[in-house]
């Protein structure tokens, strides 16, 4: 996969985060959706293991708080806080919009530009049309972002997908109503909202295996 | 159509108009119903003369079939119904012009709308479905947020009552993530619905986020009047922990003569109101574990503060 020659930084989102995005935004396909990025970082890569869904609409700080610490409590692996996605709420708007540049920049706790978090965007644009067909790459659906010389979150990184026939197949079984996924605020609204587990999403993985 | 009789029963004696009656009395949004009992009622080329023996019932049908067709993008039915409509009525019609903006939005034709519904504004400048029109094209463009707030604007100046356009006002303050302009929104909401949950819980996490000794006072008093009115609310409870512990970092951080011991020794009640409040709501629940470890992690921080 190619680097990026200047800061060779670069981005893989894995399978199971690529579906848990897709599916988020399909969810609530008239609002901008938002979410943690969980993973490593090795090198100049961001590897993004895990997507976790925290809000519709636009995100306020007591949501990220809640999100953030119920995350650190019920995660037993290795992965720490590697970034923030949003997919736009316009098909054709490709940018990621003030409240997800300024969480991103939140995120940013040191100095160290290895560990500088990235912001993922998910292009809506055909997106549909890309999953249901198996000719058409996903390549483009997703683009990461990294720190400009303005300090802003807007320096398009190399990103990679890993394994589309997956992804591809996980969205299909998904849609059928093989598996939900509901973020943060579809946990606390749903009336059986105690009884389900917002994060981990054991389900999408197994789903995927 | 009786007071008892509901749509099923309506549908089943194939009762056309008061079907397209009951669908537009209770603001359903049925497209393919409609179409399908509009072309029974109108016929295929919709030109029935007699519609329950009414001219204005059998416009209303077409009008209504009309916006039906354009939820299902059938163009093709859209111009049919505005061809009748307008050999009936004119192309000089207030309900024809805005039918026929809407068929150009549909179209793709935005500035075509534009035209039609700024001729509209010219003629009375309180047109207010023109107004909310304009601003729903703008909403619909990426890259014209501060226009389509403009016009927003505008829509509310000459209708400050409307509460739902007041709380788009703040949707799309948060997304510009103007925090300040959406908390003056939501206070205007909240006055039409001050026994609204979920308005007080958004409007206290909005407060909290914009920072600050004041808000995140007042932050509290909405997340704690969120919980009055609806205890089980579990967004309400994880925020009110959060705002509360926000105010007593900000509290600690502020100058002596800003400090309140009342209200810090409040906030830690709060905290401890909070996190009891999830304890409960969350026993034997999949996510009790984490839910416990956030819990005590705010009351402990909030404890050592003493």
């Amino acid at each position: 996969m190619a680097k990026d020659k200047e800061t060779e930084r670069s981005v893989e989102v894995s399978a199971v985060a690529a579906v848990s995005m897709i599916l988020h935004a399909v969810k609530h396909s008239h609002e901008a959706v938002h979410g943690v990025l969980l993973g490593s970082f090795s090198g100049g890569q961001v590897k993004i293991s895990e997507a976790v869904p925290v809000c519709h609409g636009a995100p306020t700080l007591p949501l990220l708080e809640t999100a953030l610490a119920l995350i650190k409590a019920a995660d037993d692996s290795s992965n720490s806080v590697v970034g923030w996605y949003v997919s736009p709420r316009l098909e054709s708007d490709e940018r990621p919009g003030p409240a997800a540049l300024k969480i991103v920049a939140g995120l940013a706790s040191s100095d160290d530009k290895e560990k500088e978090p990235a912001l993922v965007v998910l292009r809506n644009k055909d997106l549909d049309k890309i999953v249901l067909d198996n000719e058409r790459s996903m390549i483009d659906s997703f683009q990461a972002l990294g720190k400009d010389f303005g300090q802003q979150w807007l320096k398009p990184l190399s990103t990679g997908i890993d394994n589309e026939e997956t992804i591809k197949a996980g969205v299909k079984k998904a849609l059928k109503g093989e598996i939900n996924i509901e973020d943060l605020i579809d946990h606390f609204e749903a009336e059986s909202s105690k009884k389900s587990r917002w994060f981990p999403n054991d389900s999408l993985k197994a789903l995927l295996k | 159509m009786g007071p008892d009789d509901d749509l099923p029963t309506l549908i089943q004696r194939k009762d056309h108009l008061n079907v397209l009656r009951y669908i537009r009395a209770h603001q359903l949004r049925k497209p393919e119903l409609v179409v399908s009992h509009g072309l029974e009622l109108l016929g295929n080329d919709l030109t029935k003369k007699s519609v329950g023996g009414d001219e204005s019932a059998r416009l209303s049908a077409l009008e209504q079939v009309c916006l039906a067709a354009l939820d299902l993008h059938n163009h093709d039915l859209a111009d049919q119904c505005l061809s009748q409509l307008k050999a009936s009525q004119g192309m000089e019609s207030h309900r024809f012009r805005r039918l026929l903006a809407r068929c150009l939005e549909t179209a793709g034709d935005l500035d075509g709308a534009t035209k039609v519904y700024n001729e509209m504004l010219q003629a009375n400048p309180a047109n207010l479905v023109a107004l909310q029109r304009k601003y729903a094209m703008l909403k619909a463009q990426p890259n014209k947020e501060t226009e389509a707030m403009d016009a927003l604007n505008e829509y509310l100046t000459q209708n400050m009552a409307d509460s739902a356009g007041w709380y788009e006002m703040a949707k799309c303050r948060m997304n510009m993530a103007d925090y300040k302009g959406a908390a003056y929104a939501l206070e205007e909401v909240i006055l039409s619905c001050p026994l609204e949950a979920s308005l007080h819980c958004e409007l206290a996490e909005v407060y909290c986020t914009v920072g600050g000794l004041e808000n995140l006072m007042a932050a509290r008093k909405h997340m704690a009047q969120s919980l009055e009115l609806d205890p089980s609310n579990g967004r309400a409870q994880f925020g009110l922990m959060v705002v509360a512990n926000a105010y007593l970092l900000e509290s600690e951080k502020s100058a002596k003569k800003h400090h309140d011991e009342h209200e810090v020794a409040v906030a830690k009640e709060l905290i401890k109101y909070g996190g009891d409040q999830l304890l409960q709501a969350y026993k034997g629940a999949p996510m009790f574990a984490a839910v416990k470890t956030v819990v005590e992690e705010y009351q402990d921080d909030s404890a050592s503060n003493e």
